[in-house]
């Protein structure tokens, strides 16, 4: 599907926000009006593909080359209306792609309740939230964006669904200290199979999972400056509870060096 | 309450050592001015030192190395934060780290969550609204427009002029968001006089930079406007200044938390 590509004005965007908050029944009809509303909308004058993906990577791509071609609009990657426009006109076709609806059809879409989730913040991407690492559409072009001189590093926010992005993304993503660089390459190391590109079996299982990846790095963020620190130095810092993990992860890590 | 353990005899950096604010240039880059006098705090010449900045509601955040500590003296730096969404609600940290026998680099000093001054751009409005004291004045405050200016008229009874001033923390929370939402209305209708166009385009660049779009600004609204059919969309755009003004100055926490020490009393 290719439109114009426009943004929220501010009163459009607080429609869309109540519209995600009040859950009606054809909750994604009303999003897609909404956002074709010359009345809350603005026109940005350039035309935008919205395809379907299932993957987080491609999506981020997809943006990413948008970017890259419309490099005069780059300053609305920081802006709350443009994303929120983004999300809401490709609502319809990123959870008609999603697998978990796919069988369902064009005939019936999914509740709107289980599409929003319990937070509306999966597809606003208000002011002020602390859940901003929720937005399903805007997180991972910020994730690749940040980590765009490693992306492979990234993988733990990039190989999951769109529309579920798992808990190492929730662990992960939610943190500025984890979200990038080495501290991330760790994480996509521990949880993520660089063979088939995707997260390894029983990844949130304890001992070591990402529940204690963001405590052991959030206890020791007072005493050590481990994003300075190389993702070699950090997989020794490791403590014995990610043993077996850190095995898994030196294997990648050398595969990966070999294949380089 | 959490205990916090100093494994690494990490110094708390005092406030006071630092001095930092916000810029915003004219071609709306945005930086974060920063420069610090550590000479008291006896750190090792070879310590590095590296500023972390992040803000609210922002993925990304902006790590700046200044390299070794030296002196322990810095000048003002500018470190470009243009990239950060909601520039006017950064906070950052200082870590002054020093490498252990095992090459793990240790925080040995720091100081985090520090507010810089805000540019005047993005103050709280204070700069702009005239205070003024009205001896007679039979309420307590009331926004009146004088010459097209507004002015925000405090009686002068009952030391009230000074109280509210001074001893009132809850004052500017309570009066001003409303006092703010007042204003934009009246700027939304009024004409500015020629005299005075220079004040309504600093509220106008104030309230733009509050979420009301130029668009929405340009629009022609008069008087009748408030009671037509375009009063929906006019109360809504109020309604959303107010509601960022006082997102950015945190009333809501700071009215919260007065409310709770007065409970404790």
């Amino acid at each position: 599907m290719t439109i114009e590509c426009r943004i929220f004005n501010e009163i459009g965007q607080k429609r869309y926000i109540q519209l995600l908050q009040s859950k009606p029944v054809d909750l994604v009809e009303q999003v897609s009006h909404l956002c074709s509303l010359n009345e809350f909308t603005v026109g940005l004058g350039v035309n935008i593909e919205l395809p379907p993906f299932v993957s987080r990577g491609d999506l981020a791509h997809h943006i990413d080359d948008w970017f890259e071609s419309n490099p005069t609009k780059i300053s609305y990657a920081g802006s709350s209306l443009f994303w929120d426009w983004i999300a809401g006109s490709w609502m319809k076709t990123l959870v008609m792609a999603d697998p978990r609806y796919v069988n369902i059809g064009t005939i019936a879409l999914p509740q709107a309740a289980k599409i929003v989730g319990s937070e509306y913040q999966r597809w606003a991407l208000t002011e002020g939230t602390t859940h901003y690492h929720r937005h399903l559409v805007s997180n991972p072009y910020f994730s690749l964006v940040a980590n765009r001189d490693n992306e492979k590093g990234a993988l733990c926010l990039l190989e999951s669904n769109v529309c579920e992005p798992g808990e190492v993304v929730e662990r992960i993503a939610g943190t500025s200290k984890f979200n990038s660089g080495s501290v991330c390459q760790l994480a996509t190391l521990l949880y993520v199979d660089l063979s088939t590109g995707k997260r390894r079996s029983k990844f949130s299982v304890s001992p070591g999972n990402p529940k204690a990846f963001s405590y052991y790095f959030g206890q020791i963020d007072l005493t050590v400056d481990y994003k300075s620190m190389t993702v070699d130095q950090l997989l020794d810092l490791l403590p014995s509870n990610f043993e077996s993990r850190v095995a898994l992860a030196r294997a990648d890590l050398d595969t990966l060096r070999r294949e380089t | 309450m959490p205990k916090v353990f100093n494994y690494t005899d990490r110094v708390a950096i005092p406030k006071q050592c630092i001095i930092s604010k916000t810029l915003v240039t004219e071609a709306d880059e945005v930086y974060l001015e920063v420069a610090w006098d550590f000479s008291t705090l006896e750190l090792p010449s070879d310590a590095v030192v590296t500023t972390e900045v992040s803000a609210i509601g922002t993925f990304r955040s902006v790590f700046f190395e200044h390299g070794l500590i030296g002196s322990a003296v810095l000048p003002k730096t500018r470190i470009r934060v243009t990239e950060l969404r909601n520039p006017d609600l950064i906070k950052f940290r200082i870590k002054v780290t020093k490498k252990n026998a095992e090459g793990i680099p240790l925080i040995i000093a720091d100081i985090d969550k520090v507010s810089p001054t805000l540019d005047k751009k993005w103050e709280n409005g204070s700069s702009l609204l005239k205070r003024r004291k009205v001896d007679h004045l039979m309420v307590p405050w009331e926004l009146q427009f004088e010459l097209g200016v507004p002015v925000l008229c405090i009686s002068g009874q009952k030391d009230l002029w000074y109280q509210l001033l001074n001893r009132a923390p809850w004052f500017d929370p309570i009066a001003l968001t409303a006092i703010v939402e007042t204003v934009f209305l009246w700027s939304l209708v009024e004409k500015a006089a020629p005299e005075d166009s220079e004040v309504f385009e600093q509220w106008k660049k104030y309230f733009i930079s509050l979420g009301c779009s130029e668009e929405f600004y340009s629009r022609s609204f008069d008087s009748i406007s408030l009671f037509g059919d375009e009063v929906n969309d006019i109360r809504e755009m109020a309604n959303l200044v107010a509601s960022n003004f006082c997102h950015r100055f945190k009333f809501l926490e700071l009215l919260s938390t007065i409310c709770e020490s007065d409970g404790n009393r």
